[in-house]
């Protein structure tokens, strides 16, 4: 029997669990999301009882950053507490990201964001201002990644290099769990996001019984997909309650528990 | 009183790279965990399943052992005589308690051209049965064409791609004999509001995805819609009820 299971099931509010959301989204895609507002994800945070999101806008996936960041930030004031900023920079060079990261942190974004879609290495020296940010303030990095060889050979390179780092591993699980498994159980800063549209039967409880409880972050990857659909995930894990309020929250905020400004 | 759920995208069976498959007790239980009544049973994923003899007396064994999960059978046009004929394949799913029946032409070879598969449409369509359609076996554009030419056959899409909703809500709405199952893949944010909005409570159908997916997410984007309780009653089993009953047995 499980509390959790039985709440999500019948559609009740979760009051009493503390859940943080560490991969959100705001703004549009390319296929057309309704009603994609930040009014509209935070009614579904609570219909749901989610606290806080972490979110980056989609136009991290897109060409014009600084407004994506501008629009989260105008959320973040918004919704104080309950809608937190991921910063993107386009990497046009050291400089310009450490500009636009230290502008964002400045403003009270919590972590940052970086996207393959730019084209370019998570090693790429341009991003290494960000990285050194993020390990000296031990703010979170979210990076999207599907599973890639590239992806397990650049995340270990960054979770040595800036060890303080808390790195989310985007989508873990999509394939190859055993390699996002043993990648976890090597760097001690790597944490695995679950976020994902098809994530196969059961990865969730092998993702915790491989990595353990505390490496395994419960994300949405609202509003680019369903909030509501994706706290299911969570809830109906074959997993203990308090292992479940663990990877939706305890986790986070042990995380932006430990950041320093 | 929990609401009802009856699955309209489930299954069992056996997937390349799978040691062990999953069964039909597999199913049940999970069923039984999460609170799901009934679900309208399929052999998947389809890869292994290409005789669809035996996998169709498969899930009516099933169904005699397991009342709850209503068979799906498969279904063929007999464009090139070498399977009974499209009147006796629809009779003996009906007369096995079937609530609808599925196609898969891609993996069973055949086009949906109207010379190729009318005559198996015809007779679907004569006892009003369910025509189950995974997207990737029925590119939505072909079910388009299919739902053009047989308005009073009901097709469910399965499957759907949270990045078709541009596609599937104009589909929707041209075609009212059109259904979607809004089990994996559609994880739309406010995907189920929207398509409510647009052609009412009566055209989704609560679906999962099992075994490939876990249930209880689809049963979240329900629980958790902005609708009102009746429609996501209808969408939780009345919907597909009303479809199953409306056979002609």
């Amino acid at each position: 029997m499980s509390a959790l299971l039985d709440m999500g099931r019948a559609g009740r509010r979760l009051d009493g669990v503390d859940i943080v959301d560490m991969h959100g989204h705001l703004g549009p895609y390319a296929y057309g999301q309704p009603q994609a507002t930040a009014a509209a994800l935070i009614a579904d945070m609570d219909r749901v009882g989610v606290a806080a999101i972490a979110c980056s806008h989609m136009q991290c996936l897109g060409d014009d950053m600084a407004r994506g960041n501008d629009e989260i930030l105008a959320a973040m004031q918004a919704w104080p507490g309950r809608i937190l900023g991921y910063a993107c920079a386009w990497p046009s060079d050291r400089d310009s990201v450490r500009r636009e990261i230290e502008l964002r942190l400045g403003q009270g974004f919590t972590g940052i964001k970086i996207h393959r879609t730019p084209g370019f290495s998570y090693l790429d020296p341009s991003y290494e201002p960000a990285f050194a940010l993020a390990h000296e303030q031990r703010r979170p990095v979210l990076l999207h990644t599907w599973a890639e060889d590239r992806d397990f050979s650049e995340l270990r390179e960054l979770a040595g290099r800036y060890p303080e780092a808390p790195i989310l591993m985007a989508h873990s699980g999509v394939h190859s769990e055993g390699r996002h498994i043993e990648l976890a159980r090597q760097c001690p800063n790597i944490y695995l996001d679950t976020a994902m549209s098809r994530m196969p039967r059961g990865a969730m409880e092998r993702l915790v019984a491989g990595a353990g409880a505390e490496r395994v972050l419960w994300g949405s990857d609202a509003l680019f997909l369903s909030l509501t659909y994706e706290v299911g995930r969570a809830l109906g894990a074959r997993l203990p309650d308090d292992v479940k309020r663990q990877i939706m929250g305890g986790n986070a905020r042990r995380i932006l528990g430990s950041i320093r400004s | 009183m929990p609401m009802e759920l009856l699955d309209v995208q489930c299954g069992f069976g056996t997937a390349p790279g799978q040691r062990q498959p999953v069964t039909a007790a597999d199913l049940c239980d999970e069923m039984e965990r999460i609170g799901v009544g009934a679900g309208l049973v399929r052999l998947t994923p389809p890869t292994l399943h290409f005789d669809i003899a035996a996998g169709n007396a498969a899930l009516y064994a099933v169904h005699d052992q397991s009342p709850a999960l209503i068979p799906c059978p498969v279904v063929i046009p007999d464009a090139a005589h070498d399977l009974p004929s499209n009147d006796a394949q629809a009779a003996e799913a009906v007369g096995h308690g079937a609530g609808a029946v599925c196609i898969r032409p891609r993996t069973d070879c055949w086009s949906l051209a109207p010379w190729a598969s009318d005559g198996l449409f015809r007779a679907l369509s004569a006892r009003r049965l369910p025509v189950l359609c995974s997207s990737d076996e029925v590119p939505l554009e072909e079910l388009g064409g299919l739902a053009g030419r047989h308005r009073g056959l009901p097709l469910v899409i399965l499957g759907a791609n949270y990045r078709q909703q541009r596609i599937l809500a104009p589909l929707l709405e041209h075609f009212p004999n059109t259904y979607l199952s809004i089990g994996s893949n559609y994880c739309v944010h406010h995907g189920i509001e929207a398509l409510v909005g647009a052609v009412g409570p009566t055209r989704l159908l609560f679906g999962t995805g099992f075994p490939d997916v876990d249930m209880l997410p689809t049963v979240t984007y329900l629980s958790y819609a902005d609708i009102p309780d009746d429609a996501k009653r209808l969408i939780g089993a009345g919907n597909l009820r009303r479809l199953m009953r409306e056979v002609v047995r």
